[in-house]
């Protein structure tokens, strides 16, 4: 039985762990052949073993999504490995301008602060630096896959004609479209995301690129590691969410394949929340 | 100095108690002369000496909004004693199928902070609570405004018209779906009904009030424990108050919303609603 | 194997449109499937497809807007399959006086239709099927899988009117906001009962509801204009999203609404 994306090629940015690494694996399992990318060099590597394990190609590029120079090379040697691109999933994000991907001690200190002078808000006490990092990875490095990805699939002919299938999947959150779920810069560049899928959309629609986003709730991955050690931060987290457990990179990745397959044709523009009922809660 | 609804004449459901009774009082504040509509009649001549104590003129209709009669028979008495309508406030409206505003609030029914919610449930309760609720909160609310407009339209004259819907509207209340599924109802009629009207001089919004001090809210505002909680998690740290939400309805009801049609306003202390 | 091997799902409105694409497609992945609409003739169509798919199918009678014949759906699955997983409630109408596959006369007025003159009888009819019936539907199925004890999946059809206002068809649009609504609600009810609940809002799509719009030259300049893909939607991909949120893959998703509107804004 064929895969649902038999002889389709994926450009994955952050495939070296959580959602990104979950998508990579998901999309191989359809027959995918997968161009990633991330800043751990040695952890996208293990990615590309897994692939290849599931009897797919994948090549690793290390990229920086802020650069514009690295975006563009990454694009352009996934190319020049596959031949086009058909689908992107760009999943590279932060929580806070320390973030590194696996180590909690960052997390800690990060978000201790806040703890450590409630009275003061949030906004009054942020560094700028603290701001622009984030909105930088999280935004401007989405927004840059994004138009580098685009560039490769319209130099290889309007996708409106025949060439079928080309998805731009952008991974927000439900922060996107919830104030209280992370940090000012967090929920603000999410926000951020989500319109700009939602113009991107118009914007590629008549040329038969669909462009649609992803707003997990909360997820078993490096990036919440914090929240599933402490009790405490989980506590409040799972009253919210009326399934009472966080989710798996499996679940968003299933998200992922359903907008990366034809089976979402009719789509373009839309925001899914894998999120365990949060915003019905 | 001129009110801001200075000889309006308002159209208010619901205006014997809670939302719609500080919403006469506040109008006739500015200048409105008012109909009062609803089902308790002496709660809704108390409203009609309130505002005859601020100067301004008021008659009493017994109107039950479900009905389709009712309505429009408030909207003839409205016409025939004030010659026009230019505003209505749609505020009529129930928690539950057996609730009667004003009733003892520790009677007990699903909605009680202490009772298992799960009694409330679509898949245990009775079909005849939900149509009650619907027929209400939402067919009451389209027959209200219909007869209203009718009457703005065959005088020619501009009009506000404010339907109360709910937070409910964007996020349900456990053991309540009913309510909700009115007020999401409410909001979807209020956006439609705008562009019906939109070239038509007749602007139509809609405000989902948060929890607000009235008899409707009595059974959670009386508990000690859901208000502790209550408090920690909204933002500005207090109940609404009517006078809120009548505040919000004179701005939708007057000139300084000329611009605004299909809204929804969330006067509800910060709370997240999606 | 497919997405939804071995499933038993209920498809209300199974008869043509959307139900029908749905209930073709579960078929095609693995389930078995329970037909249920008012019409007879095009539900024994629906029954001899999926015969045709080598999966089993009966064909079931119902009013959704009424309880009695929710409950006698719910029972004649559990009599047939011994279980239900899955449930589509897509039984529906555009207008009181709708009848899926006839002309419908259209008014000379286009205001005809219009909240100031829609008579109450034609607003009333479009909540009892559209709003309560869903409701019914979703309780008198729900009230199986509850006591079943192993889970379920149901997907409420909506619309993207659920968002989108039309003018002339404010019963229509309020309807399928209460069921929205219904959705979010029950979701979290049934969370607990691991019973995810989701809503698909389509936008414009081929369907015996919308041939008149686009047989006429006129009006299908609207609904084409609203949508930037520049077309209707088929039902085979509004069946995709349902299967989607039928099966395992949307494991972590329930009180949500999926918009295939070809990107017709809804918000």
């Amino acid at each position: 039985m064929s895969g649902r994306l038999d002889g389709k090629i994926a450009l994955i940015t952050g495939g070296a762990s959580g959602i990104g690494r979950a998508c990579a694996e998901r999309f191989a399992e359809e027959g995918a052949n997968i161009a990633l990318s991330d800043i751990h060099d040695d952890k996208g590597q293990e990615t590309v073993a897994a692939v290849e394990a599931l009897g797919q190609k994948a090549i690793y590029c290390h990229c920086d999504t802020t650069d514009e120079n690295e975006i563009e090379a990454f694009a352009q040697a996934a190319v020049d490995a596959f031949g086009q691109i058909d689908v992107v999933v760009a999943a590279a994000g932060i929580s806070h301008a320390g973030y590194d991907s696996g180590n909690i001690a960052a997390d800690i200190e990060a978000f201790s602060e806040g703890y450590a002078n409630p009275t003061a808000s949030a906004l009054v006490s942020l560094e700028v630096e603290q701001w622009a990092k984030v909105i930088d990875v999280n935004l401007t490095g989405v927004m840059l896959t994004d138009r580098a990805a685009a560039r490769q699939m319209l130099a290889n002919g309007d996708q409106a004609n025949g060439g079928g299938g080309a998805s731009i999947i952008n991974i927000a959150s439900i922060a996107a479209r919830h104030p209280q779920v992370g940090s000012i810069p967090y929920t603000t560049s999410k926000a951020g995301v989500w319109m700009l899928t939602k113009s991107l959309a118009e914007d590629l629609g008549r040329h038969g690129i669909r462009v649609n986003a992803i707003g997990p709730g909360f997820i078993e991955t490096p990036m919440t590691q914090l929240m599933q050690e402490f009790e405490e931060a989980q506590q409040p987290t799972m009253a919210l969410t009326p399934m009472g457990r966080m989710g798996q990179p499996i679940e968003v990745a299933n998200t992922a394949l359903f907008l990366a397959s034809d089976e979402s044709s009719f789509y373009t523009g839309q925001m899914l929340h894998p999120d365990g009922g949060f915003f019905a809660g | 100095m001129a009110g801001r609804l200075e000889g309006k004449v308002a159209v208010i459901t619901g205006g014997g108690s809670g939302i719609g009774r500080a919403t006469a009082e506040r109008f006739a504040e500015e200048g409105a002369d008012i109909v009062i509509a609803d089902i308790q009649d002496d709660r809704g001549q108390e409203s009609v000496a309130a505002v005859e104590e601020r100067g301004r003129k008021a008659i009493y209709v017994h109107c039950d909004t479900s009905r389709e009669v009712d309505n429009e028979a408030m909207g003839d008495a409205a016409v025939e004693a004030f010659g026009q309508i230019d505003i209505c406030v749609a505020a009529a409206g129930i928690s539950h199928a057996q609730y009667v505003s004003g009733a003892d609030p520790t009677e007990v029914n699903p909605l009680t902070p202490s009772v298992d919610s799960t009694i409330g449930f679509v898949e245990n309760k009775e079909v005849g609570y939900w149509e009650k609720v619907l027929a209400v909160n939402l067919t009451g609310v389209m027959l209200t405004d219909r007869a209203v407009v009718r009457r703005m339209l065959a005088k020619g004259n501009p009009g506000s018209i404010v339907n109360i819907a709910s937070g409910a509207a964007l996020l349900p209340m456990p053991g309540d779906a009913e309510y909700a599924v009115s007020k999401a109802g409410v909001w979807s009629l209020t956006r439609t009904l705008s562009v019906e009207l939109a070239s038509r001089g007749i602007r139509v919004n809609a405000i989902g009030p948060g929890v607000i001090e009235t008899p409707m809210t009595q059974m959670w505002t009386d508990d000690e424990s859901w208000m502790a909680a209550y408090t920690e998690n909204n933002p500005l740290g207090r109940l609404g108050q009517p006078l809120d939400i009548a505040n919000t309805a004179l701005f939708l009801a007057s000139d300084e919303s000329s611009f605004f049609t299909g809204e929804l306003l969330q006067p509800n202390g910060g709370v997240f609603t999606g | 194997m497919g997405a939804l091997e071995t499933k038993i799902a209920v498809v209300t409105g199974g008869a043509s449109g959307i139900g029908r694409a749905c209930a073709e497609r579960f078929a095609a992945e693995g389930a078995d499937v329970v037909v249920a609409d008012l019409d007879e003739a095009r539900g024994a169509e629906t029954v001899a497809a999926i015969e045709g798919l080598g999966q089993r199918a009966i064909f079931v009678r119902t009013d959704t807007s009424t309880e009695v014949d929710n409950e006698a759906l719910a029972d004649a699955a559990i009599e047939e399959f011994g279980r239900i997983d899955v449930l589509l409630a897509a039984a529906g109408v555009s207008s009181g006086t709708y009848v899926s596959g006839e002309v419908q006369e259209r008014a000379a007025d286009p205001e005809a239709n219009f909240i100031v003159n829609k008579p109450i009888e034609m607003w009333e009819k479009v909540l009892a099927v559209n709003l309560t019936g869903v409701m019914l539907t979703d309780r008198s199925i729900g009230k199986r899988m509850v006591a079943a004890g192993q889970g379920g999946a149901i997907v409420n059809i909506a619309s993207a009117a659920a968002v989108v206002p039309l003018p002339g068809a404010a019963d229509y649009c309020v309807s399928k906001a209460g069921v929205w609504m219904l959705t979010k609600a029950l979701a979290r009810e049934l969370a607990g009962e691991k019973i995810r609940v989701n809503a698909i809002g389509p936008g414009f799509v081929e369907t015996p509801m919308t041939q008149q719009i686009r047989d006429d030259e006129e009006l299908v300049q609207g609904p084409l204009a609203m949508t930037p893909m520049g077309r209707f939607g088929e039902p085979p991909e509004i069946a995709a999203t349902a299967l989607y949120l039928a099966s395992e893959e949307s494991s972590f998703m329930t009180g949500q609404i999926l918009y295939p509107g070809g990107g017709l804004f809804t918000g």
